[in-house]
């Protein structure tokens, strides 16, 4: 992989937790919750989205997000209310973001007026001021005056300092107006990063100038001779002297919040006085800090001086804030005077102020950010494998442990005991690496449903409860089709159309709840529609009539339920695009069944359809009944298994084919002698051996035919393919607490057509 | 789990000139075979292993290799001379082929062999079993070691049947 992509894959991982995050937002904000911090997150991941884009080419992307982010931008300062038009129009633009997003990691090109609509609508809430910006931002550079520090500094072409002529604003200011004493020392210093972030200090600066009269000076003092210089240095920084009345700290930090972490900023309030001494104090020191105008023969100098001398004349027009910020002024004070008398101690003065200088801002409360790292899943399986086998080694020793032992070597005993609590919260701890939140499925879920709202002319409104609900990963991942189809069924056949639920007696509105929650050792997920519920007659005739169950056979009303769940049935009586076609809920099943879930549906007529997803809480560790055949171990999940009877006590019958079957309550089960699928011979006598019943998908049952029941126990998964192949009937291996390895019986597997008992 | 040893790659005499290799030698029956050293693993004594179903006559089963399921090819029974019957003094070599770790069922391992690359013979024609696994023929103290050719041993692990 190229460095190129690599940038790449980090920048669309980025872009698909940004989505997920701009999606929350959107849904709180649609909700009612129109805190500005919010707008703020928006604009921050729409922006971070953009700028990457920029820095990859992503054209259309970028003029997408970049029309977003302007509208956004007045919907901020209050230009454009946040109506619920509004709100709707950014909730389809999110989406729209996300296919360029995807477009542009597939590599697949949309329609050129692909979202016109939508650009269309940012530019009538946003005015057609939007497009200027637009050029800036992309290729047409408009340069902003810097002056650079130059002393004995030959390198100085290296900095940014073009002149524009047709900027003039940038530097030729008139010297401001008295009453203007007061101004804004800003300072940033880049760290690299900054710049491996694709930033430009340049369109800081710029930005900063639409808040007043900037003046821009570059300390290149730090600039090593050209034969030491490192391309990809950071070597300049620069200070800012920024007039502006109405500008206040946020203002400023506003500008650089997209840089916040990757650079030292230092935005103080400074009066005439302050900003006069150390003027006068650079001077002195000579600390290669030179002074704006100092070279150029420019117009500042005086600007400054002005502005110096008229220092305290301040025109309140915000009385409240002017009178904090003086207490502020003369709080901070001290730290530059100081330090500007110390001359070149610059760099500690640059540390010091922004603590004070940070109780100004009132209202932006950072919550401490979580620290998180992001480390390559392959290494936590590493550790999460090896945590396994620690817990096997561990049981192992439990298990040597007699009473003989434990009255001779008490210490040993305690050690181990010990040994095995550690283990035990190690491993939990391992676990919890491995969990996510289940939002991360859960928050495509809302747009599904705007996407189905829109094509069934229903109005539907999906509810998710307890999104934080923390599970592991690899279910997570395969959680995401499961639910598609079940909000696809609830939408398509649960809830009704709006006229029939009103004549119903409901609220037109439908709605989906989507919901998780930890329950002991499971993570129930439930899919829940206030819909009409499912019509059993028709269901039972359906699959009637298309041989599902046979004519004469009585169900229950929650086995009518289940066969929904049955491949190839659909009651939808007509096929939509959306679902009805009969696959879907069977995907469902076999999905969940392979992750060691189950499914149920319960259903009451006219008032609506709950279909639950039985998760457990980890992959990595399976629930297993051990069983023998042949004096070889083998493990069923326990997650399949319906009931285990003795074969003494069960009746067998025999079809036609010489075929075994098993009646239990009622129903003619297929046996499968596992000694002789797996081509082995046993000699427990057939009375004394045991039948384990196991529910395969669609609920069909399966008797599985062993020599002994040993017990239930947790195994660890392994992969029998990582060095070998996958076999018929197999599912993985498993270790067992004496170190040798047992076989996972695949239940769906051995149910299959005799393919592969004949292969071998 | 007794015995075995892991090696690295200049374990041994003469690492340094380029056209030797190092055979680790094993037997089965009277017959010498070897495999190059910088694939072998690990070496153990045979301490039984869980059958694996419908498979292969010579795949002896998986055992557990600190965690990981290891299969484990039994070498008279891939040469066509019937089922090893192990007992506590057979070893099994782990060798490492590609991206998979597979164990091979031997008698014994014998030695650690020098051999110059020049001396490997080619296999004669005649014999499919013979030019299928093994790579060639190296002279050793008047003695035959026939060199396995992994690929063809792991070549059973990729497909069905």
């Amino acid at each position: 992989m190229s460095e190129l992509d690599e940038f790449k894959a980090t920048y669309f991982d980025e872009c698909s937790e940004l989505l997920a995050e701009l999606e929350e937002q959107f849904i709180a904000i649609q909700e009612g919750d129109h805190d500005a911090d919010r707008l703020n997150a928006v604009f921050r991941a729409i922006h971070s989205i953009k700028g990457g884009a920029g820095a990859f080419g992503f054209e259309q992307l970028v003029e997408f997000a970049h029309s977003f982010e302007t509208m956004l931008d007045f919907v901020r300062d209050g230009r454009v209310e946040m109506s619920e038009e509004v709100v709707s129009l950014c909730i389809r633009s999110n989406d729209l973001v996300a296919d360029f997003v995807g477009a542009a990691r597939d590599g697949v090109e949309l329609a050129e007026d692909y979202g016109a609509e939508e650009l269309a609508a940012f530019k009538m809430y946003a005015g057609e001021e939007d497009d200027a910006p637009m050029e800036e931002f992309d290729i047409e550079f408009t340069p902003v005056m810097v002056q650079v520090g130059d002393d004995d500094q030959p390198e100085k072409p290296v900095s940014e300092t073009p002149c524009d002529e047709e900027r003039p604003d940038s530097f030729d200011t008139a010297p401001m107006e008295p009453g203007e004493g007061e101004h804004w020392y800003v300072k940033l210093t880049p760290f690299a990063r900054l710049y491996e972030r694709a930033n430009d200090p340049l369109l800081l600066f710029r930005e900063l100038m639409e808040l007043g009269d900037a003046r821009i000076k570059a300390n290149l003092t730090k600039m090593p001779p050209l034969g030491d210089f490192d391309p990809f240095g950071v070597y300049c920084n620069w200070e800012v002297t920024l007039a502006s009345q109405n500008t206040s700290e946020e203002d400023i930090r506003e500008v650089f919040e997209f840089v916040e972490g990757d650079c030292e900023l230092i935005v103080e309030r400074r009066n005439g006085q302050v900003a006069a001494e150390l003027e006068v104090a650079g001077q002195d020191a000579d600390n290669g800090v030179s002074e704006l105008g100092e070279q150029g023969n420019q117009t500042s100098v005086p600007a400054v001086d002005d502005q110096a001398a008229t220092g305290s004349g301040q025109s309140g027009e915000e009385e409240g804030k002017v009178v904090s910020f003086a207490d502020l002024a003369a709080e901070i004070e001290p730290a530059p005077t100081a330090d500007a008398q110390g001359g070149a101690g610059e760099k500690k003065a640059s540390a010091a102020p922004p603590e004070p200088a940070k109780k100004a801002s009132p209202a932006p409360a950072k919550t401490s950010a979580i620290q998180t790292i992001r480390v390559d899943l392959e290494k936590v399986d590493r550790v999460v494998n090896m945590v396994g086998e620690l817990v096997i080694t561990q049981s192992m020793l439990t298990q040597q442990m007699d009473d003989r032992l434990r009255a001779q070597y008490q210490e040993l005993v305690r050690g181990v005991e010990v040994l095995a609590q550690t283990t035990r919260g190690l491993q939990d701890a391992v676990m919890a690496i491995r969990a996510q939140p289940v939002k991360s499925v859960f928050s495509r879920m809302p747009r599904l449903v705007r996407e189905l709202n829109a094509k069934t002319g229903k109005k539907i409104r999906l509810e998710m409860v307890g999104e934080h609900t923390e599970i592991d990963k690899t279910i997570i991942e395969q959680l995401s089709d499961p639910l598609t189809h079940m909000i696809r069924n609830s939408a398509d056949h649960g809830i009704e159309q709006p006229e029939d639920r009103v004549e119903a007696g409901k609220p037109e509105e439908g709605i989906i709840q989507l919901s998780a929650e930890q329950s002991g050792g499971n993570i129930i997920i439930a899919v829940e529609d206030d819909g009409g519920g499912i019509n059993r007659e028709r269901v039972l005739n359906l699959a009637r009539e298309k041989g599902v169950v046979s004519a004469d056979q009585q169900l229950s009303d929650e086995q009518i339920d289940e066969l929904v769940f049955a491949p190839g049935f659909s009651t939808a009586s007509a096929v939509s695009d959306i679902s009805g076609r009969g696959v879907g809920m069977d995907v469902v099943i076999s999905n969940i069944k392979k992750i060691g879930g189950s499914v149920h549906v319960r259903s009451t007529p006219g008032k609506g359809t709950r279909m639950q997803l039985r998760l457990p809480l980890t992959l990595a560790v399976l629930d297993v009944m051990l069983v023998e055949v042949a004096g070889v171990p083998y493990v069923v999940p326990l997650s399949s298994i319906v009931e285990t009877l003795q074969c003494r006590r069960a009746e067998f019958g025999q079809g036609p084919s010489g075929r075994q079957v098993l009646q239990v309550r009622g129903e003619y089960v297929h046996v499968i002698d596992l000694a002789c699928r797996f081509g082995m011979t046993t000699e427990v006598p057939a009375k004394d051996r045991f039948v384990v019943l196991c529910e395969a998908e669609g609920g069909s049952k399966v008797a599985l035919m062993v020599d002994q029941i040993v017990g239930q126990q947790q195994v660890v998964i392994k992969s029998l393919e990582e060095n070998f192949r996958r076999i018929g009937g197999i599912a993985g291996g498993t270790i067992l607490g004496d170190g040798s390895v047992a076989l996972i019986v695949d239940v769906q597997g051995l149910k299959a057509p005799k393919e592969q008992q004949t292969a071998a | 789990m007794q015995a075995f040893e892991q090696r690295d790659e200049n374990d041994g005499h003469d690492p340094a000139s380029g056209n030797t290799m190092q055979l680790i030698a094993f037997l089965i029956g009277e017959q010498v075979y070897g495999v190059e050293i910088t694939t072998v693993r690990e070496i153990r004594a045979w301490n039984g292993a869980t059958p694996l179903p419908n498979t292969q006559e010579y795949v002896r089963g998986v055992i557990n290799l600190r965690g990981t399921i290891v299969p484990i090819f039994d070498l008279r029974a891939r040469f066509g001379d019937g089922i090893t019957s192990p007992t506590k003094n057979h070893v099994v070599v782990v060798l490492s082929v590609g991206e998979k770790w597979v164990g091979i069922l031997v008698d014994a391992v014998s030695d650690i062999l020098s051999v110059s690359q020049s001396d490997v013979h080619g296999v004669p024609e005649g014999n499919n079993l013979d030019s299928e696994l093994l790579n060639g023929i190296v002279t050793h103290d008047n003695k035959m070691v026939g060199l396995i050719d992994l690929d063809a041993i792991v070549a059973g692990t990729n497909t069905e049947s």
